[in-house]
C-alpha cells in the first residue's frame, strides 16, 4: 500500500515532464511566436489547458503570455472570471513565477483583478509575487482621486514589508517612498513642501521666502 | 515658455506675484542661459541633472513641469499653460489681494 502513492507520484511527474500539460503550453506560446497565428486560437488553447490541468507548474507562464499578448481581462471574451484567477491563487499564489504575469497587471481597474492582487499582496509567501502585487495595485490607483486613501496605504505596505525587494534593477523602497512623498505633498490642495538651494549667482534662497506672492513654479533645462 | 515668463512678470510687476524655477543644466549653462533670456526672476540649481535632489524630491519626470501656488504657499494648479496659465495666475492673484 506505501508503494502506491510514489508510484502515482512518480507517474504524475513523469507524465508532466513528457507530452503533459506543461509541454502542450510551452508548444503553444513556441508556435505562436513561430507560426504568428491570430493571437485568439492560441489564447483559447491557454485558457482551456489551464482550467484542465490547473495544477501545472507551467500555468504562471500561460498566465503571463495571456496577459502579455492576449489583451485579456477579467469580463473579456477568454473567461478570465475570479474563478480563473481562483484557480491560479490556489495553486500558484507561492511561486515566484506568478510575479512575471502580476507586473503586466498594472492599470488593471476591474474588481476581479483588484481583489485578486489584494489578495495575493496580502497572503502570497513569496516575496516576489506579493510585492509586484502590490506594485500592480498601487499603479492601479495612481491616478484615482477618489482612492488616495487606499493608494498610501498599499506604498505604505510596500515600504514596510518589502524593504528589500528589487523589480529589475530599481529599488522598490526608494520607488515607493518617492510616490508616498508626492502623493501626500505634492496634490493640489497641499502646502508646497519647502526648497532649499542656491541661484545662478550661488546666493542661498528658499522657496518660502515668496510666501505672501503667487508663485509660478517650474522645473526647466536649457535643452 | 521663456517669453511668455517674460511676459508674466512684466505684467504683473506691481503685483504680490513671482516667478521660481528649478534649473538641471549644468552651471555654467545655467549662468549662461539666465544671462540670455534675461531672467529677471531666481531659480534653484539643481546640482546640474534631471535627476538633481530637487526634481526627485518633486517626482520630475518631464521638463518643463509647473505647479502654480498661491499666495499661502498652497499648490493649485499643476502643469496648465498657455491661456490656462494666465487664467490661475489671475485667479489666484485676485484671491490674495483680496486679503
Amino acid at each position: 500500500m506505501r508503494i502506491l502513492p510514489c508510484l502515482l507520484l512518480s507517474l504524475t511527474i513523469l507524465s508532466s515532464a513528457v507530452g503533459g500539460p506543461g509541454e502542450e503550453i510551452d508548444g503553444h506560446i513556441a508556435a505562436y511566436y513561430r507560426d504568428r497565428p491570430a493571437p485568439d486560437a492560441t489564447v483559447q488553447a491557454l485558457v482551456k489547458l489551464m482550467a484542465e490541468a490547473p495544477e501545472d507548474p507551467a500555468i504562471p507562464k500561460a498566465f503571463a503570455f495571456l496577459i502579455n499578448h492576449g489583451g485579456v481581462s477579467p469580463g473579456s471574451d477568454y473567461d478570465m472570471d475570479e474563478a480563473f484567477l481562483a484557480r491560479i491563487e490556489k495553486y500558484h499564489r507561492d511561486n515566484d513565477q506568478l510575479a512575471a504575469a502580476l507586473s503586466s497587471m498594472i492599470g488593471f481597474r476591474e474588481d476581479e483583478a483588484i481583489a485578486f492582487l489584494e489578495r495575493l499582496g496580502e497572503n502570497s509567501q513569496s516575496e516576489l509575487v506579493s510585492g509586484t502585487a502590490l506594485l500592480a495595485l498601487a499603479s492601479s490607483f495612481e491616478h484615482d482621486r477618489k482612492a488616495i486613501d487606499r493608494y498610501d496605504k498599499i506604498l505604505k505596505k510596500l515600504i514596510s514589508e518589502h524593504p528589500d525587494l528589487k523589480f529589475g534593477r530599481r529599488n522598490v523602497t526608494a520607488y515607493a517612498k518617492q510616490k508616498l512623498f508626492a502623493s501626500e505633498h505634492l496634490r493640489i490642495g497641499k502646502v508646497a513642501p519647502e526648497v532649499e538651494g542656491e541661484d545662478a549667482e550661488g546666493k542661498q534662497f528658499k522657496l518660502s521666502d515668496y510666501r505672501g506672492k503667487v508663485v509660478f513654479f517650474n522645473f526647466w533645462g536649457d535643452w | 515658455m521663456l517669453p511668455h515668463e517674460r511676459s508674466l512678470a512684466a505684467r504683473h510687476k506691481d503685483r504680490p506675484f513671482a516667478i521660481v524655477g528649478v534649473n538641471s543644466d549644468p552651471k555654467p549653462r545655467f549662468k549662461s542661459s539666465t544671462k540670455r533670456e534675461l531672467m529677471t526672476w531666481q531659480s534653484f540649481w539643481d546640482g546640474g541633472t534631471t535627476n538633481g535632489p530637487i526634481s526627485m524630491r518633486w517626482a520630475i519626470t518631464a521638463w518643463p513641469t509647473v505647479f502654480v501656488l498661491d499666495h499661502k504657499g498652497v499648490i493649485r494648479y499643476k502643469n496648465v499653460h498657455g491661456d490656462k496659465l494666465d487664467e490661475a495666475i489671475e485667479t489666484l492673484l485676485a484671491e490674495a489681494e483680496a486679503e
